[in-house]
């Protein structure tokens, strides 16, 4: 992109991290696998958005995970790039404050006896050092 | 709302519009020649629905069929292998005696 390019005229070619068809990989995975219930919940959730007036598209949510930048796209699973970026558009429309919601994942998983890290986005067990006598396990 | 621009049959090239943001239309297929396989109906513009804009009017848009071969110069299937995408009307440009 040049800020010299004509008026009107296009850009130029674009290709985003996601477009990966024909870059070299690996080999596919091919397994099947149970739906978690979370997956279905998200997107249950994600479709009702969507049918209730578009409130939020899925065309929205793609464009927001392909500018989550290379390394959290990857990190993150189909399902789990979905229910990051509907966060993220639910702030922005402010229908849910993000915060909210990354407060309510930390109450979910300490009940667990587990933590977040939303900086990896991931979910740990919390370090316990010295286990009470007679505790149950997890 | 006017005719569909392409009918079953017609040849056509996809094109590379330039453009950032959301698009639908992957690297692989742009600039390549294909044939209508149908006119699939007139849907909301999927870039403009991705900056919560109405993207209408709807645009018109068909399924192009492409040459395996066509795409991967490596392709080591079928002769005839073909491969099958859907593209808005915007991405398309007439290519009757185009060379793909």
């Amino acid at each position: 992109m040049t800020s010299d390019a004509p008026q009107g005229q296009p850009e130029g070619p674009f290709r985003g991290y996601h477009d990966i068809g024909g870059r070299p990989a690996g080999a596919v995975a091919k397994d099947e696998y149970a739906f978690a219930d979370w997956q279905k919940l998200s997107e249950a959730m994600r479709g009702a958005l969507e049918a209730k007036g578009r409130i939020v598209s899925l065309d929205e949510i793609r464009r927001v995970f392909e500018s989550f930048g290379e390394d959290l796209y990857n990190t993150l699973g189909f399902y789990e790039r979905r229910a990051e970026a509907l966060t993220v558009l639910l702030d922005e429309k402010g229908i849910v404050p993000r915060a909210a919601v990354l407060a309510r994942m930390e109450a979910i998983a300490a009940m667990e006896c587990r933590q977040v890290d939303h900086v990896t986005k991931t979910v740990t067990n919390k370090p316990t050092i010295s286990p009470p006598a007679g505790s149950a396990a997890p | 709302m006017s005719a569909p621009r392409f009918a079953p049959g017609d040849r056509v090239r996809i094109l590379d519009i330039g453009k950032p943001g959301h698009v639908r239309i992957p690297w692989y297929v742009r600039h390549k020649v294909g044939v209508v396989e149908r006119h699939c109906g007139a849907y909301p513009n999927p870039e403009e629905l991705s900056c919560a804009r109405p993207g209408l009017p709807a645009i018109d848009l068909y399924r192009v069929r492409l040459g395996q071969r066509d795409l991967w110069p490596d392709y080591a299937g079928a002769p005839d292998d073909t491969l099958e995408i859907e593209v808005y009307d915007h991405w398309l440009a007439p290519a009757q005696d185009d060379a793909p």
